[in-house]
This record gives structure tokens, C-alpha cells and sequence, in this order.
């Protein structure tokens, strides 16, 4: 009897081994589309940041750390994703609370303009690389597409298994660990596309924000007082006709703003004065900054939280300095290392 | 010891195939959806060549004359999207590259020389919209009416009471 437990308990592991191997192989490892990495680099530097930026590509994609450090002596992280929902912010807000609590917050506002979830491939960008807790599993529920359950989420190999006949040496290769992608959330991109087209958006039926997304935006705000956390709401200078920002959204974010005391800056007015040349700053026709805009706007935006938000230069902290140095390091090595591709 | 080895690898197996099921959602309604009442054409005419939302694109771009294209990349994981801008209307393509697929994802109508299938342009009223299409719409808060479908919708959006843009899309 005692031999026959024994029996199932091995074989029960070995099936449990087998089936984490078979899991990891098919799990998608976004090499070429390196966006899905980068919720789930953050833990290996979490802590020790004074700024914590989150929301869409507009924010992997604008806001550089390295040059806030090196500039500034902020430390910061970028924990963006492609079209993060603002559901995803808080519950991936949450989670970093667990784990530090920052002098300030930076939410871009460009996702209050979804109401409901949009697409299974953008939440598993988003939610594949959080770590199981209370957070994910909030953020999963709220998540969801129709066409999606929650087991898939709690084992992705019942999602991911047709990709077992797609599978190609990437996917063994990474299958348990794969590169650093970004430069603490930062994803760099060298190109140079000129924006020609002066294209508005389209119109709508109905401007109002949805109340969902308001609502999580207004726990986002209830969260950080809670922690004494002040929460600064952004938007990128980026105005593509295919991510409009609308003169009616951007007044109902500011008069949100400033009901409630917060900071809202919206830098599309300002793209001139942070000195962004839409010939040159941007890989894709004006929809992101490439990292030569990123940079304009992360300086201009450091200047203001020094000069009007109180933040400290830490480049005192020799601990701090010593982690940021070599960041700062690896950050102009890819850089270097893409320019010359 | 083998059955219960045999056992659990089936079951493995079972596991990893399970949820395989529908992936094909279908999104053309062929053209007309009846559930807003009275029944609606979800298609313009252009050139003589009937455009359909949800229609393969490239077949179409090539049939119906001169255009100039701009081109809306999505983040990585969504679709992009271009406009083809033709003399009176523009097309946007969806490019879904997970599916491989290029289709008609909206039409603008941008001038009174290209009309709705039931015959409505920029410049006519509201009451010429409701007469042509019937009273089951929503209206925006901008005053705009949008009669849906099941995958379908038509916007018609106003300027001083006349019909100023016209967009027939997919949901």
C-alpha cells in the first residue's frame, strides 16, 4: 500500500515536472515583440525608487529612468505595458505597494478612453508577467475578455498549447529565462520615421470617458493617499490620429485633477517648448518617441519634478549610486549597440 | 505503476489539447443586419465596386482607382490600421497580422457625390437620415445617430442640422 503512494506521488510529480516544462516551451517569449517582457522585469529591481510611472506604451516609450538618474539623481521605473487598461494600473499599482512606496506616481491618461477590455494578446502582454497574488487574480477578473477564462490565465498552457507546432528554437532557448528587454521599463527604440500626416482623429458619438475607467482612476487616487503617495497624471506629447487625444478628454482629466488636488500635465502643448522635433523624435510617424525624444522629454520633465515637485538628488547614496551607475552604463551601451544596427 | 503512468499522460495530453475549441469568429453579417429594425446595408458603392464591411481589402484597393495611403501602426499585439483616401472616400484596413488578414474595418464617405446604400450623403438632414433608416438609432451626446448590427454600425454626424461625416464600421 505504502509502495503504491509512493508510486503515485512520483508519478504525479513527474506529470506536474512535465507539464510546467511543456508550459514554459509554449508560453509565447515575445523576443521580436519584446513588449510583453516588461511587467515582469520590474521585480528584479524593485524597491528603492522614488517615482513610479505606469500606463501604456506612451509610458515605456517617453519616460527613460537612466537619464532621470543621471540628470537628476531620481530613481525611478516605467511598469508599462501595451495598452495597459487602467484596471491593470491600479491592480499593478497594488502590487508595487507591497513591495515599496515611492515619493510620487505617474499614471499616463491615455487608457481612460477604454471602458471594458479590448484583447486577450494585450492582457497577456500585461498580465502573463505578473507574479501570482491577490493583484493578479484582481487584475485578471477585471481583465477578461469574453472569449477568455480564468483557469487559462492560472495554467496558460490550456491558451498556448496549439503553439506547440509552432514552436521554434527562441522557444526553447528562453523557455526558463530570457534577456532584459528594457532599461528599468524604459524599451528603446533608435529608429527615425518622420510624422507627415496632420490627420485628427476621428469623431465620435460620445466624448465622455467611461465611468469604469474613471472609477479605477479614482481608486488609483484613494490608493495613493492612502500610502501618502502623490499621484501625477500625464499625458505624452504623441497625438497620432490613431491614438487622438481629445480637447473633450483632456478637460474632463484636468477638471478631475483639479477637484482632486492632483497634477495633471499634459505635454502634447508643450511639445515645442520640451524642444521634440516630429521630423526627428519619433520611430513611427509621430504615434511614440524614439529614445532621442524620450530623452528631450525625460530632461524637461525632470527639470519639473526637481524645480516644482521637491524631489531630491540621491547621488549622495553611494549604495543607490553604485545600482544606478551601472544601469545608467548599460543604458548607452544599447544604445550604442542599436544605433549601430 | 504503467497504467497509472499511461493514466496521467493521457490526461496531460487531454489537458493541453482541452479549450482548443471555436477560435473563427465570423464578423461579416454579409452586408445587412435587421436587428435594428428596419433592415440596413452595411456597404457603400464606389465606382460601381461594392464595398463591404469585413470584405478582404487588397482585392478591393486595387479595383477601385487612385488613393493615397497613411499608415496607423498599432502597439505590438493589436491591429494596425491604414487609410486609403480615393476621390469622395476614405477606407480604413484592419491588418490583423495574428490572423494574417487584411479587411475593411470603416468607410468614410468624404464628399455628396458617394451616398450611403440607402441613398443618404453629406448635406442631407436628420429627417432624411430617419426617413431612410428608420428610428431605431442612438444618438450621441453630440447629436450624432448611430444605427448598430450585430457587427456592423452607421454613424451619421451633423454639423448646423446637415450631414457632415459619414462612417459605416465594424463593432
Amino acid at each position: 500500500m505504502k509502495k503504491k503512494i509512493i508510486s503515485a506521488i512520483c508519478v504525479a510529480l513527474v506529470c506536474f515536472l512535465l507539464l510546467g516544462a511543456l508550459q514554459a516551451l509554449v508560453m509565447p517569449k515575445y523576443i521580436s515583440n519584446p513588449e510583453g517582457r516588461l511587467v515582469g522585469e520590474y521585480y528584479g529591481e524593485a524597491g528603492d525608487h522614488d517615482l513610479l510611472f505606469l500606463g501604456d506604451c506612451e509610458v515605456y516609450e517617453s519616460f527613460i529612468p537612466a537619464i532621470l538618474w543621471e540628470e537628476y539623481g531620481i530613481s525611478s521605473y516605467v511598469r508599462g505595458s501595451s495598452q495597459q487598461l487602467v484596471w491593470q494600473s491600479y491592480y499593478l499599482l497594488e502590487e508595487m505597494f507591497k513591495k515599496e512606496t515611492p515619493k510620487a506616481v505617474v499614471f499616463n491618461v491615455y487608457s481612460l478612453r477604454y471602458g471594458e477590455p479590448q484583447r486577450d494578446s494585450y492582457n497577456r502582454m500585461t498580465l502573463d508577467g505578473m507574479r501570482w497574488s491577490s493583484s493578479k487574480a484582481a487584475a485578471v477578473r477585471a481583465s477578461m475578455t469574453e472569449d477568455e477564462s480564468f483557469i487559462e490565465y492560472v495554467f496558460p498552457l490550456l491558451r498556448f498549447h496549439s503553439r506547440i507546432t509552432e514552436l521554434t528554437g527562441e522557444d526553447v532557448k528562453y523557455a526558463f529565462s530570457g534577456p532584459r528587454v528594457s532599461d528599468s521599463g524604459y524599451l528603446m527604440q533608435t529608429g527615425v520615421k518622420p510624422m507627415t500626416s496632420e490627420r485628427e482623429g476621428e469623431l465620435l458619438l460620445d466624448y465622455t470617458l467611461p465611468e469604469t475607467s474613471m472609477e479605477y482612476l479614482d481608486m488609483m487616487r484613494l490608493l495613493c493617499e492612502e500610502k501618502g503617495v502623490k499621484l501625477i497624471l500625464s499625458k505624452a506629447p504623441t497625438n497620432h490620429w490613431r491614438f487622438w487625444w481629445y480637447d473633450e478628454w483632456d478637460k474632463q482629466v484636468s477638471d478631475y485633477a483639479e477637484r482632486n488636488g492632483l497634477e495633471y500635465i499634459n505635454f502634447i502643448p508643450l511639445s515645442s517648448e520640451i524642444g521634440i522635433d516630429w521630423q526627428t523624435d519619433t520611430y513611427d510617424a509621430g504615434m511614440h518617441l524614439n529614445v532621442y525624444g524620450a530623452e528631450k522629454l525625460t530632461r524637461y520633465f525632470g527639470r519639473m519634478l526637481v524645480e516644482d515637485m521637491g524631489f531630491e538628488d540621491k547621488r549622495t547614496d553611494a549604495e543607490l549610486s553604485e545600482k544606478w551607475n551601472e544601469r545608467v552604463r548599460i543604458y548607452y551601451d544599447r544604445k550604442t549597440l542599436m544605433e549601430q544596427k | 505503476m504503467k497504467k497509472l503512468l499511461a493514466l496521467c499522460i493521457a490526461l496531460l495530453l487531454i489537458l493541453s489539447l482541452a479549450a482548443c475549441a471555436a477560435d473563427g469568429d465570423t464578423d461579416n453579417d454579409d452586408g445587412k443586419d435587421n436587428s435594428g429594425g428596419a433592415a440596413i446595408d452595411y456597404y457603400i458603392t464606389y465606382n460601381n465596386v461594392r464595398i463591404d464591411i469585413g470584405a478582404e481589402a487588397q482585392p478591393l484597393i486595387s479595383s477601385l482607382g487612385s488613393y493615397t495611403v497613411e499608415e496607423g501602426e498599432a502597439c505590438p499585439g493589436g491591429i494596425d490600421t491604414d487609410i486609403y483616401t480615393f476621390s469622395g472616400i476614405e477606407i480604413m484596413v484592419y491588418k490583423d497580422s495574428a490572423k494574417n488578414t487584411e479587411t475593411v474595418g470603416k468607410i468614410s464617405i468624404l464628399s455628396d457625390a458617394v451616398s450611403t446604400a440607402k441613398g443618404i450623403t453629406i448635406g442631407d438632414t436628420e429627417q432624411g437620415v430617419t426617413a431612410a433608416y428608420g428610428k431605431s438609432y442612438t444618438k450621441g451626446s453630440t447629436g450624432a445617430l448611430c444605427y448598430e448590427g450585430k457587427s456592423s454600425s452607421i454613424e451619421f454626424h451633423f454639423t448646423d442640422a446637415k450631414v457632415s461625416n459619414i462612417y459605416v464600421k465594424t463593432k
